[in-house]
């Protein structure tokens, strides 16, 4: 899953002790991307940028796959919207590890966009997002078009514009990261959002602590919105976590992603007020019913009992601070 | 034409039978499933496995229960074709092929099992065909899948059209039925039967007794997609009152090469 990490960069990448480590990481980007571009490609979703940043897989997706990411992609985009909605747009949003996500095109589609959108990845694949975002009218016209000045900021791998600015760096390295997020003029007075779509199981829990624990410190209004493994005690677990570390992608993390339970608490120790957790097949099993007939008369799925044990070693996790007045407390998926 | 030579078949697996050879082997195949009946007698001393497509992993099956022709096998679907394929043409009174979920038509188009739509349109004759349970000694019931629940005796079974594509609904099984107590009692009761054998469950237990020892769910195919880990078991009866559960682990991945369409069933 690491094949298209090898870049071309004509920039200096980060020559850290940890980048070839990262290669299975940043593989991980790749995976995720085709994925949804395949679901989105049977029509799980609707996703009209996703085809300019992904090409679509030769190899079909398992039915259970592409349910799982229609789950999670549902999942993350309620919570985002509640959160947009609480705050009437009036906030910022950080995608950390975003990848190839096409959230701030769809938001701008919808209406609903922050007051600036954010997404930071490793170097080496925002190098790649940018190179096609430069590439694709379709997705630089909107970024242009909020635009107010003449010329955007744009060196290898930052993207730095009114209403959306991309930035490669390290989650684990807090310092460079707040200082990129402000030279983009990121404003923490302002309520925001941050994101991690299977991201913190891939560091270890003291640099996922420290990241949420500097997330918590620099704004006093925010929410956290966290999807990733759970329930790994068991043999599934385990099994996984030796699958990926075949593959060069080390499940460094996982020690959290013992239970709901875990998951909520490392919230609340690392500086959130409230925390809630939802394994995926409980989130799944109460979607809205004509949602569900939709997606599952896309494709047959014959083995239930597979998708079931998938979605309930997956969870999504939300936590916030400060916000009383604008009843952060309540958002839920 | 030369008769297809099997053996040549047997020592190519592993790699891509040539599809004129495919298309012998399931023409020869479809012969002799023609004559089986819906419910396939076969008598002690028989094994029972199921397997999910993973053909390193039958290997080991085969090396645990004892490879052919000197044991009786019974095979429950979903598994790696071109191998049983062959295994059934060669020793056809020795192994018995039932019909799993992932042989339909509407399966394999979801899970893109054939690239080629000869081969694909070769193989689904002979999906078709398979049968659908095995009697073992007149009173154990093998068969994938659960029970529907229209079908209450072995005579409505045997009378199932099964040469055509497995429905969704209606005879043969459904997801999201279960097993009842009173539905497996009833059916074990009305037909003399001593145990219904059936797989397409994932367990994590190798052998699972359930419903008051009428029914044993085998599960033979571990490491399902190489995402689950299962033990497997194979269940060797020697004769309708002594069952004995083989475990088999899944086969190492330093083994050869995981075909490229097993990739890591996750999200992330």
């Amino acid at each position: 899953m690491a094949s298209h990490s090898r870049e071309s960069c004509f920039s200096t990448c980060l020559s850290s002790s940890c980048d070839t480590d990262d290669e299975g990481v940043r593989g991980t980007c790749e995976d995720a991307s085709l994925c949804k571009r395949f679901a989105v490609s049977i029509g799980y979703w609707h996703d009209p940028y996703i085809e300019h940043l992904v090409r679509l897989s030769k190899e079909r997706k398992a039915p259970e796959i592409n349910r799982g990411y229609f789950a999670r992609v549902h999942g993350v985009s309620q919570l985002i919207k509640a959160f947009l909605r609480k705050t009437e747009c009036h906030c910022q949003i950080l995608n950390l590890g975003a990848g190839m996500d096409t959230t701030f095109w769809k938001l701008k589609d919808e209406g609903l966009l922050p007051k600036k959108y954010f997404e930071v990845d490793f170097p080496m694949i925002v190098t790649r997002k940018l190179h096609i975002i430069k590439s694709k009218p379709l997705l630089f016209k909107p970024i242009v078009e909020l635009h107010s000045e003449d010329r955007l900021k744009m060196d290898g791998h930052v993207l730095d514009s009114k209403r959306y600015a991309i930035i490669g760096a390290d989650l684990r390295d807090l310092s460079e990261l707040e200082e990129k997020l402000k030279k983009c003029n990121m404003n923490t007075q302002l309520p925001t959002l941050l994101i991690t779509e299977c991201v913190l199981v891939y560091m270890t829990p003291e640099q996922s602590a420290n990241l949420l624990k500097w997330a918590a410190s620099s704004f006093e209004t925010a929410m956290f919105i966290n999807y990733e493994q759970v329930n790994m005690d068991d043999r599934f677990g385990q099994v996984m976590i030796e699958n990926l570390r075949r593959r060069q992608c080390d499940l460094a993390g996982v020690e959290i992603c013992k239970s709901l339970e875990s998951q909520k608490e490392r919230l609340l120790l690392n500086g959130w007020e409230m925390a809630s957790a939802v394994n995926m097949m409980e989130l799944y099993s109460t979607l809205p019913r004509a949602e569900v007939n939709r997606i599952e008369s896309l494709e047959f799925l014959d083995e239930l009992e597979l998708l079931e044990q998938l979605m309930q070693h997956y969870c999504l996790c939300w936590a916030t601070r400060g916000g009383q007045d604008l009843g952060l407390k309540e958002i839920t998926y | 034409m030369a008769r297809l030579d099997l053996d040549k078949c047997i020592a190519r697996l592993g790699t891509f039978l040539p599809e004129e050879d495919l298309r012998r082997l399931c023409d020869s195949d479809c012969d002799l499933l023609l004559e089986d009946s819906n419910v396939q007698p076969a008598s002690t001393p028989v094994t029972c496995g199921d397997i999910q497509g993973q053909f390193h992993d039958l290997c080991e099956l085969f090396g645990t229960g004892g490879q052919g022709p000197d044991t009786n096998y019974i095979f429950r679907g979903d598994f790696p074709l071109t191998y049983l394929l062959v295994l059934r043409a060669k020793w056809p009174d020795r192994i018995a092929l039932l019909r799993g979920n992932h042989e339909s038509r509407r399966i394999t188009q979801v899970y893109g099992f054939y690239d080629d739509a000869n081969a694909w349109r070769y193989c689904t004759k002979v999906f078709d065909l398979l049968t659908v349970a095995a009697l073992i000694d007149e009173q154990i019931l093998c068969i994938q899948g659960r029970l529907p629940p229209d079908i209450k005796t072995l005579d409505q079974i045997r009378t199932i059209e099964r040469n055509r594509e497995i429905p969704h609904e209606g005879a043969f099984w459904g997801a999201g039925w279960h097993f009842g107590a009173k539905v497996t009692d009833e059916f074990v009761h009305i037909n003399n039967l001593k145990l219904i054998c059936r797989a397409h469950q994932l367990v994590y237990e190798d052998c699972k007794m359930m419903l008051d020892e009428k029914m044993v769910v085998v599960w033979s195919a571990p490491n399902y997609c190489y995402g689950c880990g299962n033990i497997a078991s194979i269940t060797v009866f020697k004769d309708v009152n002594t069952r004995e559960p083989k475990l088999f682990r899944a086969v190492p991945d330093s083994e050869p090469v995981i075909p490229p369409r097993t990739t890591m069933p996750y999200f992330l």
